[in-house]
């Protein structure tokens, strides 16, 4: 019971959020919106036992891309206003279609919470054992690696400028 | 049902607990600072209001309480008004994770130490919105330099933080405190700091470079930018950032000593005080607080005496010393752990 | 003149013999160092490219003078192999004062030009951008005018801030792709000493353009010298350049002196270098406070200031006063030194280099502080000449020009000391050179000291009121700032007729946008702070 009424106050935070990354007037607050959903989405995880995931929730995306989202929209000094006019001709439509969506997995479970499905255990030490043997992930992660390295070492080189530093 | 209300209880006196702890030492930190960068300046800071200034601190509150709340007209109120308490909030987040005794911790946490790093990053968020919040060309330069400042340090914070991580076995702040409980010949200590040096070295440079002091206070260079990212703010809402300000100062330092300082533990003293009873966790508090004062007087004597980096040499020393340093470090100590039988 | 003096002033003789020859100027030797010259508006541009082109390469001032039916301008430059100063004067139609501008041949005369404009109304042909510059672009008329109405501006009783306004040129940048700012630093601001502003275009933090915009501290002093007694004017020149107030005294008592053929007597002029050096010393020392407050070091600030205490407390020993000492005066020094004075100079000479050796510890073993100065703002000499740059920042790039030997006044020949000069000519030059000035000043004080003769302070005969006869002098010196000089102009009333004042920090700062392009903002700020600027002197 308990357990039900965190994840309801928690799943608020996340849809507030994210409407208000939807319909926020200012492009600042928009940014704003996504951290606060982000870091429910953490809460969420914590509840399922995924402590790995939540804490790299935090520092990845509220402590990483939100920050660079916030950057991007100071440095590029954009429009305090957000032009919404285009979006609403297709807001009911789509709203529409993806309540139509959610309805129809809904249904298909019949109405009744899943309950305690056994999940994998979510503490570092497991992940970590998961992730870094050989038998499992380690070579996706070692090729994921690579793959963010020459993402970074793109984004620099389309970033630099002829300047000193 | 009553374990409920007992966990909550327990949660609840934890931070508080936190918050007391963290509220009474920025206190004395403002006052202790006045007074030994001034005894460093050969002045004598403080001393009108009570004995020896101690409630100088008071008299800042009461009047930074007082002053007339100023907005700026073209401000973004929403977040203006945000800003100061993210600050704030953000900067009490780590402190749950960090143990000042031996359970005197609000939330022991499993993966302790990478919450400490996720929630301090977050702390960027804050000053970008004072930044832009002000709508203050020199609170956006400002905040950018914070931003970027912060960002370019985090790394090398977190990765000399592994080493240790990799001795211990675990990201339990009371896990790692434990390890450094023993000593060589029952006098010199097994702290860290002996078996991580590079780790310490870097983890104290990146460690002062996010909290923002010199040599690396760029974010309030008051002599370039009159006062960065918090330029606009007045009254209470300035405290609030100044007060967030020494809390990362106190935490940082006391994450300092739980890694590499042996937390609580002193070689002959905490032995002994283990069969006083209750009495041994006073005797915990006072070995903790005591290393983490030594700290932050170390700090304080460091901003007294050097000055402050130029912009592209603090980026440059972040990304091009602390960081291949760091990484160094990992590798090293892998390398050391598995020739002498893994983690 | 007799025939020592004559071989004195051969120099000068030649010099106004081939200017009189040529451009039919009526030249003169007035004195050693000076050569007064009198040209027709239409020769003179042929007269000003001739001087420059002979080794004149340092204009010193331009002045404008009202003389009722016609304005003068006076241009006075500097040639440095035979030491001569050539003086000219140029008389202009007051319906019609236009002239050639000569910014073409000395950059420095930028700055001037735009003050003679906006305080009389010449006008300069060909100057790249003539516009007020101590006053508001708004104001109507030209202050140093004697028809000038003293009375409110039209739109000041209205209270209209927005006409106070300056108008400032910005151009946008060639670049289009990044958006450039601009940013006002200043005119409050904790790090421009006092209230200057820098207009600055910035691409990222990187500094396109600077323009100083000054004139915020403009008090109108050459007017109000115009309306006051000789010696009513000593306590003004205090105020000019407030750090070091006993060599604006003595420049402007310098001058005086020359209209009215004072001898000061010796136990004055001994005295008179001393003080001068003291209040180098204390100069230099707040310059090194201010430059460690502008790095961040608090430390260093306040260690300068407790040092620059105990000079304050020797001057306050004479004159009674720790700032604006009015005690250097027309005819010697206002009263003789109390008893022991001397003693408690000694004192502080022992002391003061040993409080030195801990300021060259801090800052030549600090990492931080070389690489943020090093290789900063370098102004190579030539550009620093052409720009009129004078004093301990010229000096810093190696060109040794000092007036105490260059055209010494007071005592000075008998002193033996050093011209010190730095190589680099970027801010940690600038810096060390003041650290170094500070110990030859206490070589002279200690010389001084020595040798002090007893005797007067003050001049025989000087009477109580002051009507030097008919005439001008220009007198220099070399202030800790620079070459400070004094232009008065008598016509025998106890009142000046005109008063110029040649400030070394209003030409300093002229060369500033010049040489600190393409730096980022904290070490454009460091540059600033080692022009070692004093608002009180740039806006007078």
């Amino acid at each position: 019971m308990i357990q039900e009424l965190v994840f309801l106050v928690i799943s608020l935070f996340v849809i507030a959020g994210a409407a208000g990354v939807v319909f926020a007037q200012r492009l600042f607050h928009a940014v704003l919106s996504l951290a606060l959903c982000l870091l429910s989405v953490a809460a969420v995880y914590i509840t399922l036992g995924a402590e790995f995931l939540a804490v790299i929730q935090v520092l990845v995306y509220a402590g990483g891309v939100v920050v660079l989202f916030l950057f991007a929209v100071m440095l590029t000094r954009s429009d305090l206003q957000l032009r919404r006019e285009p979006l609403e001709s297709f807001a009911p439509v789509s709203a529409v279609l993806f309540g139509v969506l959610v309805l129809f997995y809904i249904a298909r479970t019949g109405f009744v919470p899943q309950g305690e499905r056994a999940l994998a255990p979510g503490d570092v030490a497991s992940v970590g054992q998961v992730i870094f043997s050989p038998k499992a992930y380690a070579l996706p992660f070692e090729l994921v690696g690579i793959l963010l390295l020459a993402a970074m070492v793109g984004a620099i080189y389309l970033a630099r400028r002829d300047e000193r530093w | 049902m009553s374990e409920l209300v007992w966990s909550i209880l327990k949660a609840l006196v934890g931070v508080v607990a936190v918050i007391l702890f963290l509220s009474l030492n920025v206190l004395f930190l403002t006052w202790m600072e006045r007074k030994v960068i001034a005894r460093i300046h050969v002045r004598y800071g403080p001393n009108r209001a009570g004995p020896f200034g101690l409630l100088q601190p008071i008299a800042d509150m009461l009047k930074l309480l007082t002053k007339e709340d100023i907005v700026p007209e073209k401000a973004d109120r929403i977040v203006f008004n945000l800003a100061p308490i993210m600050a704030f909030l953000f900067a009490l987040l780590p402190a749950a994770a960090i143990g000042i005794g031996s359970g005197l911790i609000a939330a022991d946490l499993p993966a302790g130490v990478l919450y400490i790093a996720a929630v301090a990053s977050l702390s960027t968020i804050a000053v970008l919105m004072a930044a832009w919040g002000s709508n203050n060309k020199y609170s956006l330069l400002g905040g950018m330099r914070t931003a970027a400042q912060s960002l370019s340090y985090e790394i090398p914070l977190v990765l000399s933080m592994l080493g240790v991580v990799a001795i211990v076995g675990s990201l339990s702040t009371q896990d790692i405190v434990e390890a450094q409980s023993s000593a060589w010949f029952g006098i010199i200590p097994k702290w860290f700091i002996f078996y991580q040096p590079i780790a310490f070295i870097v983890f104290l440079s990146a460690v002062v470079a996010e909290m923002g002091r010199i040599p690396f206070d760029l974010p309030e260079s008051e002599s370039e930018l009159v006062a960065g990212f918090h330029t606009e703010y007045s009254g209470m809402k300035f405290a609030m950032f100044m007060f967030a300000e020494y809390i990362h100062f106190v935490v940082g330092s006391a994450l300092l000593v739980t890694l590499f300082l042996g937390g609580w533990h002193l070689p002959v003293v905490t032995p002994l005080a283990e069969s006083l009873g209750v009495l041994k966790y006073v005797v915990q508090v006072a070995v903790f607080v005591a290393k983490m004062y030594a700290v932050i007087f170390l700090l304080m004597w460091v901003r007294g005496t050097l000055t402050r980096t130029k912009v592209n040499d603090m980026l440059g020393f972040g990304w091009k010393g602390l960081l291949p340093l760091a990484l160094f470090n990992v590798v090293l100590t892998g390398v050391v752990l598995t020739l002498r039988g893994g983690a | 003149m007799d025939a020592e003096q004559s071989v004195e002033l051969e120099a000068e003789q030649k010099l106004a013999e081939e200017l009189a020859e040529r451009f039919s100027a009526e030249a003169e030797p007035k004195r050693r160092h000076r050569v007064d010259v009198r040209v027709d508006r239409s020769s003179f541009y042929q007269l000003a490219e001739h001087l420059r082109h002979a080794g004149f390469d340092h204009l010193s001032c331009i002045t404008g003078v009202d003389l009722g039916e016609k304005l003068e301008v006076v241009y006075h430059l500097w040639r440095q192999r035979d030491r001569v100063l050539a003086e000219v004067h140029v008389e202009l139609p007051a319906e019609k004062p236009e002239i050639e501008s000569v910014v073409s041949l000395w950059k420095a005369a930028d700055w001037h030009e735009r003050e003679t404009y906006d305080m009389l109304g010449v006008v300069f042909t060909g100057h790249p951008d003539l516009r007020r510059i101590l006053l508001p672009e708004s104001f109507q008329g030209h202050p140093l005018r004697k028809d000038f109405k003293l009375e409110p501006q039209p739109w000041y009783r209205q209270g209209r801030a927005e006409l106070w306004e300056t108008e400032v040129r910005v151009e946008a940048a060639e670049d289009g792709e990044t958006e450039t700012m601009v940013l006002n630093i200043g005119p409050q601001h904790p790090s421009t000493h006092g209230v200057a502003r820098l207009v600055t275009t910035l691409s990222g933090e990187t500094v396109l353009k600077v323009e100083p915009v000054i004139g915020y501290l403009h008090r109108g002093i050459e007017k109000i010298c115009e309306n006051r007694t000789y010696p009513q004017i000593v306590p003004i020149t205090d105020r000019l350049d407030y750090i070091s107030a006993m060599a604006n005294n003595l420049g402007y008592a310098l001058a005086v002196e020359e209209l009215m053929g004072i001898k000061v007597p010796e136990r004055a002029e001994y005295l008179r270098v001393i003080l001068a050096e003291l209040q180098r010393i204390a100069n230099h020392l707040m310059f090194i406070a201010a430059f460690g407050a502008d790095l961040g070091a608090w430390t260093v600030m306040m260690y300068g200031f407790r040092e620059r205490e105990m000079v304050l407390d020797l001057l306050e020993q004479v004159s009674g006063q720790r700032l604006l000492y009015n005690y250097i005066t027309i005819g010697g020094l206002r009263q003789d030194v109390p008893q022991g004075w001397e003693d408690n100079v000694r004192i502080f000479l022992q002391e003061l280099p040993r409080r030195l050796k801990d300021y060259e510890r801090y800052f030549f073993n600090n990492e931080i502080f070389l690489r943020r100065c090093r290789g900063v703002g370098v102004l190579e000499p030539e550009l620093a000449i052409e720009l009129g740059v004078t004093g301990p920042m010229l000096r810093a790039s190696g060109v040794a020009r000092d007036l105490r030997r260059d055209e010494p006044y007071s005592v000075y020949p008998k002193f033996d000391f050093e011209v010190v000069t730095e190589q680099e000519g970027d801010t940690l030059a600038r810096f060390v050179i003041r650290l170094k000035e500070i110990y030859e000043s206490l070589h002279i004080i200690e010389q001084a000291l020595d040798d002090l003769p007893e005797g007067e302070v003050m001049a025989e005969k000087v009477p109580k009121v002051l009507r030097p006869p008919k005439g001008h002098a220009y007198s220099r010196i070399e202030s800790p700032k620079g070459e400070l000089a004094f232009y008065v102009v008598s016509d025998g009333s106890p009142k000046p007729y005109r008063v110029r004042i040649r400030s070394p920090a209003f030409c300093n700062l002229s060369a500033f946008p010049h040489y600190c392009t393409g730096e980022i903002i904290p070490d454009m700020i460091i540059n600033f702070a080692s022009i070692d600027i004093v608002m009180g002197e740039i806006d007078r």
